[in-house]
C-alpha cells in the first residue's frame, strides 16, 4: 500500500505536467487539425524564460529574500512570452497554410521546433543549467521513506484548478463557444460572425500559456534545463492527448494522468520497457477505441 | 496509355546508365575521391528511403511518422544475416538486403492491418508508436543479436556506390512503374477520394496495406544499404527525428512526386553535407529553410509533377518522329490486347427482380434512419426514389452499396444477398453508383478516372505491373481501348486527357455516370444526377439516362428532386418519408397520392424534425 | 539536371579541401563532436589536443616540420563521422586523433582499419573500439577496469555487503560499467540487490531510485555522465535514499552541477583517470600551461586529448617518417610519461595506466586512493 502510494504521488505529479502540455496539443488539433510538434519546445522556451528572468540582476537580488515573489514574476514573464510566441507562430507560420495540405503545416511545425531548439542552444549553450528553486522544498509529510514535498501537492492542485478553469471557459464564455464552433465547422462559424483567425490565435495563446505553467513545474521537478528538454515530454503529452481522445479537453487530462501514473509504475517494476509500454498502451487503446477514451467519433458524410 | 512506352523506358535506362558512367568518370578523374563517393552512396540510400516514404505519404496520402523503424528492421536483419548467419560471404549481401526488406515488409503488414482499417491520422500515431517500440525491443529483447545499446559493429562494408546506385535506380523504376499500373491508379484514386475509389471497385483497405508493406520493404532495403555502408548500428539513430528527416525530404520535393523525392533526397543530403562547416548555424538554417519553403510553396518544390526525359527531348525538332520510328523498331511483334472483363449476369429475369430490398433498415443509436424498406427493381427498369429532405434516400443508397451495414432486413441482387459485403465487392457483383456531391478523382485525367473503375475487371498482378510484362501490356492496351470507347458513347472522347477538376459542372456529372458504367454494372444507382443543372442540361441528362439503359441494358434507380425529370423518365416511383416507403406506383399514381402530397407540403413542425434527421 | 549541379558543387568542395593541403607539414586529422548534444566532450578533447600541438610546433614540430591539424565535426553521429573521416583521408592526413564517442569511433575504426590509418581516440571507453584493427589505439582506460575498481572500493573501503546499480540500457558506456560492476561485485561476494535502468537525459528517476532505496543497498553505482548523475543525486534525496553513491570517470566536474547544495556529494566517490594534485612534473607543467592558455583548470577529457596527441606525435617522431606501418609499430611500442600517468599499451592497444578514486571534501574532489597498474 505504501509502495502504491509512493508511486501514485510521483505519477500524479508527472501526470499533471503531461496533462498541462497535452491540453495545448489537443486544443490546437481540435481547432485546426494540426499536430503542433513545436508545442513541447514552447514548454522549453517557457522554462528558459523563467531562468533568464530570474538571473536578471534585480530579480536575483529579490530572489535572495523573496524567492516565491521573484518566481511568480518569472512565471508571469514566461506566460506572457509563450502566449506571444504562440500567437506569433500561428500568425506567421500556420495562418498562410490554412488551405494548404495538412502535412505542409506539420512540416512547418517541425521546422519551428528545430528553430526553437537551436536558438536556445545558441543563446544558452547545449549543456544543462541549474534551474532556480521557486517553490521552497518543504516536506509536508512522509509516505514510508519518501518525503512528500509542497511542490508535488502544488503541482497537482494548481494544474487541476487550471484545467477546471479551462473547461469552464470553453463551455461557458463567448470566446470558448466560438472556439467550439470553429472546431466543429470553420465555414459555418465564419458565417455566424465568429472571427475564425482570432479564435485560432486565442487557442494557440491558451495552449502556450498552459505550457509555460507546465514548464515551471517541470523545471522544478527536474532541476536542470537544457534545449532539448521539451521533445520527450512533448511526445508523451501528445500520446496522452491521443489516448484521451484528441480534441477533447477532459480527454487530454485523463490521458496525461494515465501516462504519468503508468510510466511511474512501469519505471518501478520493469524500467527497461517504459517507452515501449507507453506507446503499447496507446496502440492498444486505439485498436479498440479509435477515437481515444473520451474522443468523439467522426464519420465522413457520403 | 502513354505513347511510345517501350522507347521511353529504353531512353530512361540509357540515361540512367550514362549518368552512372559520368559519375564514375568524375570519381576516377578525382583519383578515387572517397569522400564524394561516400556522399553519393548516402544520396542513393536516402533516395530509396524517401521514394518509399513518398509511396505511402505522398501517393497514398497516409501520414507515417515511424518510417525509420522499418529502416532499422531492414538494417538489423540484413546485418545479422551477413555477419552472423553468413559471415564473410560477399555473395550473400544481395540475399541479406532482400531478407531485410522482406522482414521490414512483414512488420509493415502487421502494423498496416489494424492501422489502415481506420481513417484519419491513426497510421501516423501507430507508426510513431511502432518506431519507439521497435527501438526498445532492439535494446532489450533482441539485444543478444543486435548488441542493443552496446551497438552492433564490424558489419562488412559491402555497400559501394556502384551497387547502391543500381539498387536506387531499380527502386525508383519499380515504384514509377507501379504508379502507371492499374494498382498505381487505384492507390492514387484512394488518395483523391477514398469513398469513390471504394465505389469504383477498389479494395481500399487491402490496397492500403499492400502499399504500406511495399513501402516498408524498400525502407528495409535502404536500411540494409545503410548498415553495410556505415558498419555500425546504433538503435538511437533510428528515432523519431530520423523519420521526420525523411518526411521533410518527401514534403520538400513535393508530395506524390517521385522526381521531387529524388531531387529532394539528393539536394538535402548534399546541402546538409555542405553546410557542415556552418557548425551551429547549420541546423538553424535548415529549420528556417523548411518554414520558408512551406509558407511560400506548401506543395513542395515540384508539387505532383514528374520529370520526363522524353518530354524534355521532344523540344528537339523531329524528335517525335524519331521516337515513333524507334518504338516501331523496338516493338516488332505487337501482342493482341485484352479488354477488361465484361461480366455476364445470368439469371431468370421473369421470376425474380434484379434488385430487391427486403424489410431493409438501419438504426444509428436510437434513430431509425431507415425502416422496413421494401423496393423491387425489375430488369432494365428506370425507377425513381423520391421524398422530402432527410427522408433517408441517400441512407438507402448507402445501405445498398455497403457503406453502411443494414441492421435489419436484406438486399438481394439477382437473388444473392449483398448484406455485409464490402462496397468494392458489391461493385464487383454488379451495383455501381454516383454521388450526390460529385466525387471524382480530381487531379487525375478524365480517362484515368474511367480506368480506375475497370479495376475490378482486370487481372494482372502488382508484380506484372512493376515489371511491365506482356500481361500488363495486353490488358493495359485493352483497357485504354475500352475506356476510349466508353468516353465516345458519352461524347467525351476529346476530353480524355483533360484533368477532371477542370471540366464544367455538367460534364463532371456525366463523367461520374460514365465511370460508374465502366465496371459494367447490372444496376446503376444515381444520387441526384440533375442537382445544380440548368433546364437544358437536365433535358440532355434525361436523354443520356435513357440511352444508357437502352444501350447497356442496365437497371437504374435514381434519387432526384427535379420532378420534371423524375416524372419524365421513371417508369415507377417509390416515395420515402421518415425512413419508410409511404407510396409506390407509376408517376401518374404518385402525383395523385394524397399521402405524398402531404409529405411534401407537410405540417411546419414536422419539417423541423426532418431537418434534424438529415443524415 | 539538379543532380548534376549538386554533384558539381560537391566536387568543388572536395577540390577546395585538397587545395588547402600544403607541402612541408605533418598533416593530422581530428574528429570530434563540436556541436550537438555531446559537444561538451568533443570541445574538451579538442582543447587538450590543440594545446599539445601548439607546444610541439613551438618547439620545432615533428620530423622537423610543423604539425597541421584539421578538425571536423561529427555531431556524435556515425554517418557524419564517416563523412568527416573520408574527407580527411582524401585530403591526405597521415594520422587521426578521434573520434570522441563510441558509435562514431566504431564507424571510423572500421574504415581506418581498411586503410591502415594510425588512429587514436582520446576517450572512447567501450572495449571493442580498438578491436577492428591493430592500427587503432586509445588514451583512456576501459569501462570494465574502472567498474571493477569501484566494486573493489565498495567492498574494501566502504565494507559494503549489498550494492545496487542504476544504468542506461541504451548506452554502451553505461552498459559496460554495469556489466563489469555486477560481475566483479558478485565475485567479491557482495549481493547485487537492484539493477535498474533509466535512459540518460530522462527527467524523473525517482521511481527507479525508490525501488533501489527499498532494497536498502550500502552503495549504489550510478553509471551516467555528470549531468544526469547530478540529477540522480538530487532525486535520490527525494525518495529517502541515503546510501553511498559511486560513479566512474563520466562524473568528472559533477560538483559544478551541484553548487547550491554541495552536501549532496558528502557520501560520493568516483573513479577518475586524471588528477591535478600530487602528480608528476609533466602533470604540473600541463596544468600550468593549460591554465595559461584557456584560463581554467584542465579536466579529464582535456588531459586525455593532450595525452592522445602526445602519444601520436611521439610515435611519428620516433618512426622518423609518416609512413603508416612504421607509425603503428611505434604506437605499439609507446612508453611515455603522460599527464594521466605512465602509458604503455597491451595487446588490445589499451593503455595500462594509473587510476584515481576520488571523494569530495566540501564539494572539491580529493584523491582517496591512487591505483597503479
Amino acid at each position: 500500500m505504501q509502495l502504491f502510494l509512493q508511486n501514485l504521488i510521483g505519477g500524479l505529479q508527472m501526470g499533471s505536467i503531461y496533462a498541462l502540455i497535452a491540453l495545448g496539443y489537443t486544443m490546437v488539433y481540435g481547432i485546426v487539425r494540426l499536430i503542433n510538434f513545436a508545442h513541447g519546445d514552447v514548454m522549453m522556451v517557457g522554462a528558459y524564460a523563467i531562468y533568464w528572468f530570474m538571473s536578471l540582476g534585480a530579480v536575483s537580488a529579490l530572489a535572495e529574500t523573496h524567492p516565491l515573489l521573484a518566481g511568480l514574476g518569472g512565471v508571469l514573464f514566461s506566460v506572457i512570452l509563450c502566449v506571444a510566441l504562440g500567437v506569433l507562430m500561428d500568425r506567421v507560420a500556420y495562418k498562410p497554410l490554412r488551405k494548404a495540405p495538412r502535412i505542409s503545416a506539420l512540416i512547418t511545425a517541425i521546422g519551428i521546433s528545430l528553430a526553437l531548439q537551436i536558438t536556445a542552444q545558441l543563446l544558452f549553450g547545449s549543456g544543462q543549467l541549474a534551474f532556480p528553486t521557486i517553490i521552497p522544498k518543504i516536506t509536508l509529510f512522509k509516505v514510508g521513506r519518501k518525503p512528500v514535498y509542497l511542490l508535488e501537492v502544488l503541482t497537482l492542485v494548481i494544474s487541476m484548478i487550471l484545467m477546471v478553469g479551462l473547461q469552464f471557459f470553453v463551455k461557458n464564455t463567448r470566446t470558448g463557444k466560438a472556439m467550439r464552433a470553429v472546431s466543429e465547422d470553420q465555414g459555418a462559424a465564419q458565417l455566424m460572425g465568429v472571427n475564425v483567425n482570432n479564435t485560432i490565435s486565442i487557442t494557440f495563446a491558451i495552449g502556450c500559456g498552459l505550457a509555460a505553467v507546465g514548464a515551471m513545474f517541470y523545471a522544478q521537478k527536474v532541476v536542470y534545463i537544457k534545449p532539448l528538454l521539451g521533445s520527450l515530454p512533448g511526445l508523451k503529452a501528445f500520446v496522452a492527448a491521443v489516448l484521451g481522445g484528441i480534441g477533447s479537453i477532459p480527454g487530454a487530462v485523463l490521458g496525461g494522468f494515465m501516462i504519468g501514473i503508468a510510466e511511474t509504475f512501469m519505471k518501478y517494476y520493469a524500467s527497461e520497457y517504459v517507452d515501449a509500454m507507453v506507446f503499447g498502451i496507446l496502440i492498444l487503446v486505439l485498436l479498440f477505441k479509435p477515437s481515444g477514451l473520451l474522443g468523439k467519433k467522426s464519420k465522413e458524410k457520403v | 496509355m502513354k505513347k511510345n512506352r517501350r522507347f521511353t523506358s529504353s531512353l530512361n535506362l540509357i540515361a540512367v546508365a550514362i549518368l552512372f558512367v559520368l559519375v564514375k568518370l568524375v570519381l576516377s578523374l578525382l583519383g578515387g575521391n572517397r569522400s564524394l563517393e561516400n556522399l553519393l552512396t548516402q544520396v542513393c540510400y536516402n533516395i530509396v528511403m524517401v521514394t518509399s516514404l513518398n509511396l505511402v505519404t505522398g501517393v497514398l496520402g497516409e501520414l507515417t511518422l515511424g518510417h525509420a523503424g522499418f529502416m532499422s528492421v531492414g538494417a538489423y536483419t540484413s546485418a545479422i544475416l551477413t555477419s552472423l548467419v553468413m559471415p564473410g560471404q560477399a555473395w550473400a549481401f544481395p540475399l541479406a538486403l532482400l531478407g531485410g526488406g522482406v522482414v521490414a515488409a512483414l512488420f509493415g503488414y502487421i502494423i498496416g492491418v489494424p492501422a489502415l482499417r481506420l481513417k484519419g491520422d491513426y497510421l501516423a500515431i501507430i507508426t510513431l508508436g511502432f518506431g519507439e517500440i521497435i527501438r526498445v525491443l532492439i535494446n532489450t529483447v533482441f539485444a543478444p543479436w543486435t548488441g542493443g545499446g552496446k551497438k552492433m559493429f564490424g558489419i562488412s562494408l559491402y555497400t559501394t556506390f556502384d551497387n547502391a546506385y543500381w539498387i536506387m535506380a531499380i527502386t525508383v523504376a519499380l515504384l514509377f512503374m507501379l504508379a502507371w499500373s492499374r494498382q498505381g491508379r487505384a492507390i492514387l484514386a484512394i488518395r483523391e477520394n477514398e469513398v469513390a475509389a471504394d465505389a469504383s471497385g477498389v479494395p481500399v483497405t487491402q490496397y492500403k496495406i499492400r502499399t504500406f508493406a511495399i513501402s516498408a520493404f524498400f525502407a528495409g532495403i535502404a536500411g540494409g544499404l545503410y548498415a553495410h555502408s556505415i558498419g555500425v548500428l546504433d538503435p538511437t539513430k533510428f528515432d523519431f527525428n530520423t523519420s521526420i528527416d525523411y518526411l521533410v525530404m518527401v514534403v520538400f520535393g513535393g508530395m506524390g512526386s517521385y522526381t521531387g523525392s529524388v531531387v529532394a533526397a539528393t539536394g538535402l543530403t548534399v546541402v546538409q553535407f555542405l553546410m557542415a562547416s556552418l557548425v551551429e548555424f547549420r541546423q538553424l538554417a535548415y529549420a528556417l529553410l523548411l518554414i520558408v519553403m512551406m509558407i511560400f510553396k506548401p506543395s513542395g518544390m515540384l508539387g505532383v509533377k514528374e520529370f520526363s526525359l522524353n518530354r524534355l527531348l521532344a523540344h528537339i525538332p523531329g524528335w517525335d518522329a524519331f521516337a515513333d520510328r524507334m518504338e516501331a523498331l523496338l516493338v516488332r511483334r505487337k501482342a493482341g490486347s485484352i479488354a477488361p472483363d465484361v461480366p455476364k449476369y445470368r439469371y431468370d429475369a421473369k421470376s425474380i427482380p434484379v434488385l430487391s430490398l427486403e424489410h431493409l433498415g438501419i438504426r444509428f443509436g436510437g434513430l431509425h434512419a431507415a425502416e422496413d424498406v421494401n423496393i423491387h427493381l425489375n430488369d432494365k427498369e428506370i425507377v425513381g426514389l423520391i421524398g422530402p429532405n432527410g427522408a433517408g434516400k441517400t441512407t438507402v443508397f448507402n445501405l445498398l452499396t455497403g457503406v453502411y451495414t443494414p441492421t435489419e432486413g436484406d438486399v438481394k441482387l439477382m437473388g444473392h444477398s449483398l448484406k455485409g459485403k464490402h462496397t468494392y465487392k458489391i461493385t464487383y457483383e454488379g451495383v455501381s453508383r454516383t454521388f450526390q456531391n460529385i466525387r471524382l478523382f480530381k487531379s487525375m485525367t478524365v480517362i484515368e478516372n474511367i480506368k480506375v473503375a475497370f479495376q475490378s475487371r482486370m487481372y494482372y498482378s502488382m508484380l506484372d505491373g512493376m515489371l511491365r510484362n506482356t500481361y500488363y501490356d495486353r490488358e493495359e492496351r485493352g483497357c485504354d481501348k475500352r475506356a476510349r470507347a466508353l468516353l465516345r458513347i458519352f461524347e467525351m472522347e476529346d476530353l480524355a486527357e483533360v484533368s477532371a477538376n477542370s471540366l464544367p459542372y455538367g460534364q463532371q456529372r456525366k463523367l461520374e455516370i460514365c465511370r460508374a458504367m465502366a465496371s459494367n454494372p447490372k444496376v446503376l444507382l444515381l444520387d441526384e444526377p440533375a442537382a445544380g443543372m440548368n433546364p437544358i442540361e437536365t433535358q440532355e441528362l434525361m436523354e443520356t439516362i435513357r440511352n444508357i439503359r437502352d444501350l447497356f441494358g442496365v437497371t437504374i434507380l435514381l434519387i432526384e428532386h427535379d420532378m420534371k425529370l423524375v416524372m419524365g423518365i421513371c417508369e415507377r416511383i417509390y416515395v420515402l418519408n421518415y425512413g419508410r416507403v409511404i407510396a409506390e406506383g407509376t408517376p401518374e399514381q404518385i402525383k395523385n397520392n394524397p399521402e405524398v402530397v402531404a409529405a411534401y407540403l407537410g405540417a411546419p413542425d414536422e419539417t423541423m424534425k426532418e431537418g434534424a434527421q438529415h443524415a | 539536371m539538379k543532380k548534376i549541379i549538386s554533384t558539381l558543387l560537391v566536387l568543388a568542395l572536395a577540390l577546395g579541401l585538397c587545395s588547402v593541403a600544403m607541402a612541408d607539414t605533418v598533416k593530422i586529422g581530428g574528429i570530434a563532436p563540436l556541436t550537438g548534444a555531446v559537444s561538451v566532450y568533443g570541445l574538451l578533447v579538442k582543447d587538450g589536443v590543440d594545446l599539445y600541438v601548439d607546444e610541439v610546433n613551438a618547439n620545432g614540430g615533428v620530423l622537423g616540420q610543423q604539425v597541421e591539424i584539421t578538425w571536423l565535426d561529427d555531431i556524435g553521429d556515425a554517418v557524419e563521422a564517416t563523412n568527416a573521416y573520408n574527407q580527411l583521408a582524401s585530403s591526405g592526413i597521415c594520422a587521426l586523433i578521434g573520434p570522441v564517442t563510441t558509435t562514431p569511433t566504431l564507424a571510423v575504426g572500421t574504415r581506418a582499419a581498411e586503410d591502415r590509418m594510425p588512429m587514436i581516440t582520446a576517450s572512447a571507453t567501450a572495449y571493442d573500439v580498438t578491436s577492428a584493427g591493430d592500427n587503432i589505439f586509445r588514451a583512456c582506460f576501459l569501462d570494465p577496469y574502472q567498474a571493477e575498481l569501484m566494486a573493489q572500493f565498495a567492498k574494501e573501503n566502504l565494507e559494503a555487503t549489498k550494492v545496487a546499480v542504476l544504468y542506461d540500457n541504451t548506452n554502451d558506456y553505461s552498459i559496460g560499467l554495469q556489466e563489469s560492476f555486477v560481475a566483479k561485485a558478485q565475485e567479491l561476494g557482495m549481493e547485487v540487490v537492484a539493477s535498474e535502468s533509466a535512459v540518460e537525459g530522462d527527467a524523473d528517476y525517482t521511481p527507479q531510485l525508490s525501488k533501489i532505496a527499498d532494497a536498502e543497498p550500502d552503495a549504489v553505482f550510478i553509471c551516467y555522465y555528470y549531468e544526469t548523475a547530478a540529477l540522480v543525486l538530487r532525486q535520490s534525496v527525494d525518495v529517502g535514499l541515503e546510501s553511498w553513491m559511486l560513479g566512474a570517470d563520466g562524473w568528472t566536474n559533477i560538483q559544478m552541477q551541484l553548487e547550491d547544495d554541495l552536501s549532496l556529494l558528502d557520501k560520493s566517490a568516483y573513479c577518475d583517470g586524471f588528477s591535478t594534485e600530487g602528480g608528476s612534473e609533466v602533470t604540473d607543467a600541463f596544468v600550468a600551461s593549460f591554465e595559461a592558455k584557456y584560463g581554467t583548470a584542465p579536466a579529464l577529457f582535456n588531459a586525455l586529448g593532450y595525452d592522445a596527441a602526445k602519444i601520436m606525435l611521439t610515435a611519428i617522431e620516433n618512426a622518423g617518417t609518416t609512413e603508416a606501418e612504421a607509425v603503428i609499430e611505434q604506437l605499439k611500442a609507446t612508453d611515455i610519461e603522460g599527464v594521466t600517468g605512465h602509458i604503455t599499451f597491451n595487446d588490445h592497444n589499451d593503455p595500462i595506466k594509473s587510476a584515481f578514486i576520488k571523494g569530495f571534501e566540501n564539494g572539491e574532489p580529493t584523491v582517496i586512493t591512487r591505483i597503479d597498474p
